[in-house]
């Protein structure tokens, strides 16, 4: 298969499908969104993914490194906000409870579905300057990812 | 008893001859080429070798002799049509022209005919996140876990 036909084929056969070690829920505590930044940061910060999901499993809104800046900002304010010069009791605080809309993108902008063909995936990559794409399927519910650092041997894997 | 040659007639046929000489030289000289990759005298993995190669072998992994053969007759033809102009025979110019002739071809075409796929994938392999939005990340987090555990 060549670059031209392999553009033609759908998205999901250059998808890696591990996206659930990206996912925190809306009911998680935060320190699970605490831990998961931290271990994202630290393993590949050009790959930075967090996809926050409802009770249903379905994406509400994405972070990438672009939007982490913003979304560090907002939370060291709300932790700062519940400090009151003790310890923080992180217990009863959770992901929903930060106003993650201020600073989340759009679904459209950084997400597929799993059906559409590679080339309009590669458009968007490069057009949005993106690092990391979401492939999700017809209800939003997360099925993949696809990672700019991986597409070269992605593609020398399935270019005769 | 034959007619002796006219001038005219001496002068085709003396272009027709150089013309087919530098056919069959430019033919060699594509021949060479192949051959010095087939005999591994140049690439510095046999996975370079190959990419060049394979578009020369059939299913079995030998070599396809029409499509040798179509290979070197270009180089024969881009070397006829380089011949014709020149007032005598010039074999070192057919026998390079038949071992260079894909530069040459590559050279003269552009825009989306030149390889795009080689400069696409260039361009989505770059990475787009810089060292210093990294290092900014890492001294937020620091502050935010430093937060949680402040008392």
């Amino acid at each position: 298969m060549d670059f031209e036909t392999l553009k033609k084929k759908p998205v999901r056969i250059i998808t890696e499908n591990n996206i659930l070690d990206d996912a925190v829920r809306l009911s998680d505590d935060i320190t699970i969104l605490l831990d998961k930044t931290d271990e994202k940061i630290n393993k590949n910060f050009r790959d930075f993914l967090i996809v926050i999901l409802n009770n249903t499993n379905k994406i509400q809104f994405i972070i990438t490194y672009k939007e982490l800046s913003s979304f560090l900002n907002t939370f060291r304010d709300f932790v700062s906000s519940y400090k009151s010069g003790k310890t923080v009791n992180t217990t009863k605080i959770l992901v929903q409870q930060i106003k993650l809309d201020q600073f989340a993108i759009k679904l459209d902008n950084n997400a597929v579905e799993e059906n559409i063909e590679i080339q309009k995936a590669l458009d968007l990559i490069k057009n949005n300057h993106l690092e990391v794409l979401v492939v999700v399927d017809k209800q939003n519910k997360p099925v993949g990812k696809i990672k700019r650092s991986s597409l070269k041997n992605k593609f020398a894997e399935l270019i005769d | 008893m034959a007619e002796p040659l006219s001038f005219s007639t001496t002068l085709t046929f003396d272009l027709g001859l150089k013309l087919l000489f530098a056919f069959i030289a430019g033919l060699i000289g594509s021949l060479a080429y192949v051959s010095v990759l087939y005999f591994k005298f140049i690439g510095r993995s046999n996975q370079e070798r190959m990419l060049i190669l394979k578009p020369f072998l059939d299913k079995d992994g030998a070599i396809h002799f029409f499509k040798l053969l179509w290979y070197c007759c270009i180089g024969g033809a881009i070397a006829v049509l380089f011949q014709y102009p020149e007032p005598t025979f010039v074999p070192v110019q057919s026998f390079l022209l038949g071992i260079s002739w894909p530069a040459i071809v590559s050279q003269h075409i552009s825009g989306r005919m030149k390889d795009p796929t080689v400069n696409e994938m260039s361009e989505l392999v770059k990475p787009q996140a810089t060292k210093e939005e990294e290092k900014q990340a890492k001294d937020d987090l620091k502050i935010i876990k430093s937060l949680f555990t402040k008392k």
